[in-house]
């Protein structure tokens, strides 16, 4: 057992092991090998650890991350790392600490997981175990406002699950536990390939928070704990991309209409999101809805492979720049929304003016890659669009460090702004040395004076817009937009709804039977007992036709 | 003479069972000591002679025993690798739960009688497992039926006499309704052994009279249909939940609605053949039948406030998987339901003995007041939790190689629907478990703190048997793909027995 292979394992069984030393008197060892735990991702990236074949495990499990896989656990070891680092440090005798460090092991060990399957049974065990782990996350305040977002977060997301699970389903049906390379052929030969593909699309499309299903996110994100919402928001998104680039038929047909489909509900979702978000009030909001509109880009991107097959190779190593830009800069503004010190804003800005896609910065390589990949007519009309997205993040990042920038005040534990800073650090660099990879020429491309230009002028724009919000604060008034925009109201109605059904129901003359939904399950319930004193004799009499009518035929001719 | 007893094994081990309950009548109430010495060890002999039988059918070994019992009828038992599926999950979760009910009913009263019918209810199942024609099968079916009362009705209290009634009117209902098939099938073919891939002489007969046999088919169907809790014969099992914890894990986990289940089986595979029951149309209907049971299950289990009342709906839903399996035909939806009789054996006994810890340790029976008990009994607590997360089907667990396969065969056999309901049943299964799962973890418990404080976790004796099956839960799942899992040993019966399919 000297396979190298086996150290695939070790993402996803050291952060439990890790948890395991929680209990007990083994504590601070245990934390501190907690947040060491997700830098054994970057084991899985050793050369010669491949694939490792496991047939005695669930329905003959296989490991091995794809390119874009691999490019995750680059980007997952770092983050989750500074998350767990975040969590640990200075929470030493907190309410609840051995719970959430739990909950964030687990969940960075599913996420390791889905980013090393290399089989379908196994990524949807990971998937679906990850999503389930989250919850515990989202509601770890207690609070009903915590409450509220896990009953959302999990509601859409076990609804979604049901999605994720006939789609598998179908796919097992043709090629049983099929290895993931195989899966996209399969989707593209598949008897029922159109409900299958929406089934996939569906089904990830919570996750990866494409309007409207991104409600939670703007619920789960200011309720649960810093350091969750920076896994959450850096790396649990984007499994869902990951599901979609193994199981779509990206690179084998194109699909015109579901692509231009999902570049459009993208690049509507950004939009949508940065405008939504820039009236919100808390920094945390404000940064949910910057995950969603940065998500609305990626999904662009997953559109624009699925419209064109030709473009799934550059849309796949501008798909894993963008979301390592993503990744790195998102969790180190969460992790520094968690910092309480006066001068906080420092450590927001670096990686806030990448979201904003400054030139020169990950950001604007980042999109710089996107444009890349757009061409044809679908890339003249999404020009317009990429520039008012970018635009508008400029004004959502604006808003960010005007509401975040100076702390409550107090003193910051060593671990902590260490793993802000260790992020910072690294979203300069990482999306950089990861296009040097993946994308030959991406980087000098974004670096062209022309290309220079056209990133800065959606930047200034923003900043203008910012500008002027600020010069006429007293005058100009945000809309109230609750968080998660349309789930409150839709809430209240469908209370209010219920409400005025039942008193409709109270005022209608009295009938001897009303369908209300409790009325029809206590009719089952009498109709059982009913049935219970009929049953017996029901049986008996319909045994005795039966058997009598069986006779009867047997002795004819 | 060795060789004689090994042949012999099949009646051996239900000798065991039988004088193991004869030992513990004559022991009467007192005698403690003696009475669990008895109990472990025909539960461990019988065990053992499954496990021998299950080693001499890998080694390609038949075992059958007959004898005449009237003119023209013999009883029959016969050790198919079927057999032993259902035998093997008996025998060992029999074991488990004899420990657990010597744990749970120890200090209160009729424990002979209990223990007693306790054994003669597992005799009966054992028979109904190892049983090798349609006579024996009805024999231990009827045995099985009146075993079970005393255990219904052991608290003696009016809600357990009123459960008993309405036990005893389903099933001798049932009971009379398989009566009458089998008289009718043997007055039409006469004495035959149950044969993989359906009987000759019964598609002979349907060929002459297809009427009759669609008539007796139904018959037979809807005496197991009962046990087996198929909508609209479901309503004993909720009410059934009056009687202990123990008794309800056996209800639900093995004997009665297993034996219902497994009664179907051998019906449709073994006694016309998948091919003749779906040609004369019956299976489509079973199909439909299971489908709708599932769902309606899942609904009613919603709507329960008391915690052993929404796991006896849960059954009624997850056991008509398995008849679902049978009816869509097809090699890999039978692997399905196979499985699923012992996934669901499993994760269903782990959830009863939990709640009956719960109501034991802590004396409670609802789900509102289960807030915070993860704090007070957290190993319970985990057990619980991932038996309730094998029904939802969440991967690696039992529950969710179940679902696969029966996805995957209802696929293969063109019926798309059936993906519909799994998901659907997820979804129902989410609901009615998850909810419960936050109160036992994440709410905070009474203020008042729980009753009976000062202790900790439940008795050692109630604890380990659902650490175990809840271990066999994550392990049926996790190890699936060996050849010693359920999955495995289903996918051997339906290579050996059911090529055809």
């Amino acid at each position: 057992m000297s396979d190298p292979a086996l150290l695939l394992l070790a993402p996803v069984l050291a952060p439990l092991a890790a948890a395991a030393l929680l209990g007990g008197r083994l504590q601070p060892l245990g934390a501190g090998l907690l947040a060491a735990a997700p830098l054994t991702a970057l084991l899985a990236l050793i050369p010669g650890v491949e694939a490792l074949h496991l047939p005695w495990l669930l329905l003959d499990t296989r490991l091995g991350p794809d390119a874009l896989g691999r490019a995750l656990l680059a980007l997952a070891a770092p983050v989750a790392a500074a998350a767990l680092l975040f969590a640990v440090a200075g929470s030493r005798g907190q309410p609840r600490r051995r719970g959430l460090l739990t909950a964030l092991a687990v969940t960075t060990a599913a996420l390791m997981g889905v980013l090393l399957a290399a089989d379908l049974a196994s990524l949807y065990f990971a998937y679906a175990a990850m999503t389930l782990a989250a919850y515990p996350l989202v509601a770890h305040a207690r609070t009903p406002e915590a409450f509220r977002a896990g009953r959302v977060y999990l509601g859409m997301a076990v609804l979604a699950e049901a999605a994720v699970l006939a789609a598998v389903l179908l796919l097992a049906a043709e090629g049983g536990n099929a290895a993931l390379t195989e899966v996209p052929a399969l989707v593209a030969g598949h008897e029922h390939r159109t409900a299958l593909v929406g089934l996939i699309l569906a089904g990830f499309a919570v996750k990866a928070g494409v309007v409207p299903l991104h409600a939670w996110l703007a619920l789960a994100h200011p309720a649960a704990p810093v350091p969750a919402s920076a896994l959450l928001s850096a790396l649990l998104v984007k499994a869902a991309l990951v599901a979609w680039w193994r199981l779509l038929p990206i690179g084998e047909l194109a699909l015109p209409a579901f692509g231009t489909a999902l570049v459009a509900a993208g690049l509507l979702s950004s939009l949508y999101a940065s405008l939504v978000g820039t009236a919100q009030r808390r920094a945390k909001t404000v940064l949910a809805y910057s995950t969603v509109s940065q998500m609305g880009l990626l999904t662009a991107l997953v559109g624009l492979a699925l419209h064109r097959a030709e473009a799934a190779p550059a849309a796949g190593a501008a798909l894993a720049v963008f979301a390592l830009h993503h990744g790195l800069a998102k969790g180190a503004l969460f992790l520094a929304c968690g910092l309480q010190g006066r001068r906080r804003g420092w450590y927001l800005l670096l990686p806030a003016l990448a979201l904003a896609g400054l030139p020169g910065s990950t950001g604007a390589l980042a999109k710089a890659g996107l444009k890349q990949v757009g061409g044809g007519e679908l890339g003249a009309a999404l020009e317009p669009l990429l520039l008012a997205a970018s635009a508008l993040t400029t004004v959502l990042m604006a808003r960010l460090l005007y509401l975040a920038w100076r702390g409550p005040g107090g003193a910051d534990p060593a671990g902590r702004r260490l793993a802000v800073l260790a992020l910072v650090a690294l979203g300069l660099g990482g999306p950089w040395l990861a296009a040097a990879q993946l994308a030959p020429g991406l980087s000098g491309y974004a670096l062209q004076p022309k290309a220079m230009v056209e990133a800065l002028v959606p930047v200034l724009a923003g900043a203008l817009l910012a500008a002027g919000g600020v010069a006429l604060r007293r005058h100009l008034r945000l809309p109230r937009i609750p968080e998660g925009d349309w789930i409150k109201p839709a809430l209240l109605a469908g209370a209010r709804l219920r409400r005025a059904g039942r008193r409709g129901w109270r005022r209608l003359p009295a009938w001897r039977w009303r369908p209300s939904g409790a009325a029809l399950l206590r009719g089952a319930g009498a109709l059982e007992q009913r049935l219970a004193s009929v049953a017996a004799s029901g049986v008996l009499l319909l045994a005795l036709l039966l058997a009598l009518a069986a006779l009867g035929a047997l002795t004819g001719p | 003479m060795s060789a004689l007893l090994y042949a012999y094994l099949p009646l051996g081990a239900l000798a065991t069972a039988v004088v193991t309950a004869a030992a513990i009548f004559a022991l009467g109430d007192a005698r403690r000591r003696q009475r669990t010495f008895w109990n472990l060890f025909g539960a461990t002999a019988k065990l053992l002679m499954v496990a021998a039988m299950v080693g001499g059918v890998l080694e390609g070994h038949t075992f059958a025993v007959a004898w005449p019992a009237l003119p023209g009828v013999e009883l029959r038992l016969a050790a198919d690798p079927l057999a032993l599926l259902f035998a093997m999950l008996s025998s060992v979760l029999w074991l488990v739960t004899t420990v657990y009910a010597i744990a749970y009913l120890e200090h209160s009263g009729q424990r002979a009688r209990f223990f007693g019918f306790f054994s003669l209810c597992v005799a009966a199942t054992f028979g109904i497992a190892l049983a090798g024609n349609a006579f024996t099968f009805l024999l231990f079916y009827e045995m099985l039926t009146l075993a079970t009362y005393p255990l219904v009705v052991h608290r003696g209290h009016p809600a357990a006499l009123a459960a008993g009634r309405l036990y005893l009117a389903h099933t001798l209902g049932g009971g009379a309704a398989l009566l009458a098939g089998t008289v009718a099938l043997y007055a039409a073919v006469g004495e035959q052994p149950f044969t993989a891939g359906g009987i000759p002489a019964v598609a002979l007969w349907a060929e002459q009279a297809p009427a009759a046999a669609t008539a007796v088919l139904v018959l037979l169907l809807a005496g197991v249909a009962v046990k087996a809790a198929l909508f609209p014969l479901q309503g004993w099992l909720p009410a059934a939940m009056v009687a202990p914890a123990p008794v309800s894990a056996l209800l639900h986990a093995v004997a009665v609605v297993k034996a219902g289940a497994f009664g179907v089986v051998r019906i449709i595979e073994d006694v016309y053949g998948y091919p003749l029951a779906a040609e004369l149309g019956v299976t489509p209907a079973l199909a439909g039948l299971a489908a709708v049971t599932v769902v309606y299950g899942s609904v009613r289990a919603l709507a329960q406030v008391d915690l052993k009342r929404r796991l006896a709906f849960s059954t009624v839903s997850q056991v008509s998987f398995i008849s679902l399996g049978v009816a869509l035909g097809g090699p890999l939806a039978l692997i399905g339901g196979l499985a699923h009789l012992v996934h669901q054996g499993v994760m269903k006994i782990t959830l009863f003995f939990c709640a009956g810890n719960y109501a034991e340790t802590l004396g409670i029976h609802r789900i509102d007041a289960l807030n915070g008990v993860g704090r007070r009994m957290p190993a319970t607590s985990a057990a619980f939790t991932v038996a309730a997360l094998g029904m939802i089907g969440l991967p690696p667990l039992a529950g969710f190689i179940s679902k696969w396969y029966l996805g995957i065969g209802a696929l293969a056999q063109g019926q798309a629907w059936v993906v519909g309901v799994l998901a659907a049943s997820t979804l129902l299964n989410a609901a009615y478990f998850l909810p419960v799962l936050r109160r036992i973890w994440l709410l905070p418990p009474p203020a008042a703190g729980f009753p009976g404080a000062g202790g900790a976790e439940a008795h050692r004796g109630l604890l380990i048997p659902a650490l175990l099956t809840a271990a066999a839960v994550l392990l049926a799942g996790l190890l699936a793909a060996t050849a010693f899992s359920p999955l495995g040993w289903a996918e051997r019966i339906v290579e050996r027995g059911y090529p055809g399919l």
